[in-house]
C-alpha cells in the first residue's frame, strides 16, 4: 500500500510547483489571453499528464497525475484555469485516449496535449444531469456516420472549444446503457455553441450550451462501441472526480499556508492570534480535513491505476475534497476577519471558486447516493 | 451455484428492492429491465453491489454493458462468467 512519495516523485512535484508559480500564477488571464495560457499549460505537460506518451502525453499513472495537478492547484491562483484544463484532460482527452480509434487519437490527442486544441465535455442536459437515463439527445446511424440531434445545457470550455466529447442515445430500448459517446469537431455542420454563461466563480472556465441540429459525424468519431457511452462516461468521471479535484487539494494547501502565516503574524490583545485556541484549533481542523481528503483521493487514484476502482472510491474522494475545500475557504475568511472580506485579499474568489466543487462532476448529494448504493442501501 | 438459482436470487432482489414487492409487475427472467426503467443508473449500481457481495465477483465499469443488464438472465450469465473468468 502506498503511503508516501518516492524522492523522484517529490522532485517532480517541486519542479512543477515552481514552474506553475513562475508561469501561471495570476488570478485571471489577460483579455484574449486564454489560448496563450493554454499553450503554457501544454508546455508544462499539464494537459495530457495521463495520456499515453505515444499520443503526445506524459504517460503517467492516475496517482502521479493527481500529484502534479495538486501542484498546479497549489501554485496557480486561477482555480478556473486549473478546473478548465483538468476538465479538458480528464473528461475529454482521457476518454478519447482510452476509446477512440487510431485515426482520431493520432489527429486529436497531440493537439489536445500541447495546448493547440481546447476540449469540452458536452454531457449534461436541462432534464438529464446525473440521471443519464433521461437523456434526450439522439444519434441515428446513417450510412457511414451518425446524425446527432439534441441540446447540451452545460459544457465547460464550450465557448472556446475546438473539440467536443458528447453523448447521445443510440438505443432507446436500453435505458442508460443505450447511450453512445462521440467526438465532434468545431466547424461540423449542425453544431452551434452559446455562451459563455455568467457564473459566480471559475471565471476562466467558460461554460455554455451546445446544440446539435442534424449534425453528421463520421462513424470513426464514435468512442468505443455503440451502447458503451455510460461506461465511457463513468470512466471519465472516475478520472475527473479523482484527478481534477486534486487541484482543490492544492488550493487547500495554499490556503493553509496563508492562514498559518497570518495567524503567526497578526497580533491582537498583545498576542499572536495563533495563541488563541479558537484560531489555532480552527487551523488544525483545516489540516485534518485536508489530509483526510488527500488520502481518500490518493486511494481512489491507487485503485484507478489497478483497474480496481469502484464508483464509491471516487465518490468518497470527491465528496471529501469538495466539502473540505468549501469549508477551508470559509475558515480562511473567518481567520482573516474583515480583511479577508476585501476582494483585494483574494479570499472571496477562493470561496466562489470552491463552491462549484460541490456541484460539478455530480453534486455532493449524488456522491452520497453513490456511496450509499455501493453499500447496498 | 446453478444458473437457475442465481436467476431466482436476482429476481427476488429486484422484486424486493426495486419493485417494493409490487406483485402486479409481470417480471420474468427475460423481462427488459432497462427498457422498462427498472434499471436506471442508480439501481444498476445497487444491483452490481449486490451481486458483487453475494457472489464474490467484481463488476468493473467495463462490464456495465447492455448485454449484461438487459434481462435477469443476462445478469445471471454475467455473474457466472465473472466467477469463472474474473477478467471477463
Amino acid at each position: 500500500m502506498f503511503l508516501d512519495w518516492q524522492p523522484h516523485q517529490s522532485k517532480e512535484y517541486d519542479d512543477m510547483l515552481s514552474a506553475v508559480r513562475e508561469r501561471l500564477d495570476r488570478p485571471r488571464p489577460p483579455e484574449g489571453g486564454l489560448r496563450e495560457l493554454w499553450r503554457h499549460c501544454g508546455e508544462l505537460g499539464l494537459l495530457g499528464l495521463c495520456v499515453p506518451a505515444e499520443d503526445g502525453g506524459g504517460g503517467r499513472s492516475a496517482l502521479d497525475t493527481a500529484h502534479l495537478i495538486e501542484a498546479f492547484g497549489r501554485g496557480c491562483a486561477d482555480t478556473g484555469l486549473v478546473f478548465a484544463t483538468s476538465a479538458h484532460q480528464f473528461a475529454c482527452a482521457v476518454p478519447i485516449s482510452a476509446y477512440a480509434g487510431d485515426e482520431v487519437r493520432r489527429r486529436l490527442l497531440p493537439a489536445l496535449c500541447d495546448g493547440s486544441f481546447i476540449a469540452a465535455n458536452a454531457m449534461t442536459e436541462s432534464e438529464a444531469g446525473s440521471d443519464i437515463s433521461a437523456m434526450s439527445a439522439r444519434a441515428v446511424r446513417d450510412g457511414d456516420g451518425y446524425v446527432l440531434t439534441g441540446t447540451k445545457s452545460w459544457a465547460s470550455n464550450a465557448p472556446e472549444a475546438d473539440v467536443f466529447v458528447t453523448y447521445a442515445v443510440t438505443d432507446p430500448t436500453a435505458g442508460f446503457l443505450g447511450v453512445s459517446a462521440f467526438v465532434v469537431e468545431r466547424g461540423t455542420a449542425g453544431l452551434s455553441v452559446d455562451g459563455p454563461f455568467e457564473k459566480m466563480g471559475l471565471g476562466t472556465c467558460a461554460a455554455g450550451s451546445v446544440r446539435f441540429e442534424e449534425c453528421r459525424v463520421p462513424a470513426r468519431n464514435l468512442l468505443g462501441e455503440e451502447g458503451e457511452g455510460s461506461a465511457i462516461f463513468q470512466h471519465s468521471m472516475a478520472w475527473e472526480r479523482a484527478c481534477l479535484f486534486a487541484g482543490y487539494v492544492g488550493l487547500m494547501d495554499r490556503l493553509l499556508e496563508r492562514c498559518v502565516a497570518h495567524a503567526r503574524e497578526r497580533r491582537q490583545f498583545g498576542r499572536r492570534i495563533a495563541d488563541f485556541q479558537a484560531v489555532s484549533h480552527r487551523i488544525a481542523d483545516m489540516k485534518l480535513r485536508l489530509e483526510a481528503a488527500r488520502m481518500l483521493l490518493y486511494r481512489a487514484c491507487f485503485r484507478l491505476d489497478r483497474d480496481e476502482a469502484l464508483p464509491m472510491d471516487s465518490a468518497l474522494s470527491k465528496l471529501a475534497v469538495s466539502e473540505a475545500a468549501v469549508q477551508a475557504a470559509v475558515d480562511a475568511l473567518q481567520i482573516f476577519g474583515s480583511r479577508g472580506y476585501l476582494v483585494s485579499e483574494g479570499l472571496e474568489v477562493v470561496l466562489r471558486d470552491a463552491i462549484p466543487a460541490k456541484l460539478f462532476s455530480g453534486t455532493s448529494e449524488i456522491q452520497h447516493e453513490l456511496i450509499a448504493k455501493g453499500l447496498g442501501l | 451455484m446453478e444458473l437457475a438459482a442465481v436467476i431466482e436470487e436476482i429476481d427476488g432482489y429486484i422484486r424486493k428492492e426495486f419493485l417494493e414487492g409490487d406483485a402486479s409487475v409481470e417480471l420474468t427472467p427475460s423481462s427488459p429491465l432497462l427498457e422498462w426503467g427498472i434499471l436506471n443508473s442508480m439501481n444498476t449500481t445497487r444491483l452490481a453491489a449486490f451481486v458483487s457481495e453475494r457472489y464474490d465477483v467484481t463488476v468493473s465499469p467495463k462490464a456495465m454493458r447492455t448485454d449484461n443488464f438487459r434481462t435477469i438472465e443476462n445478469v445471471a450469465h454475467m455473474v457466472l462468467e465473472l466467477r469463472d473468468r474474473p477478467e471477463a
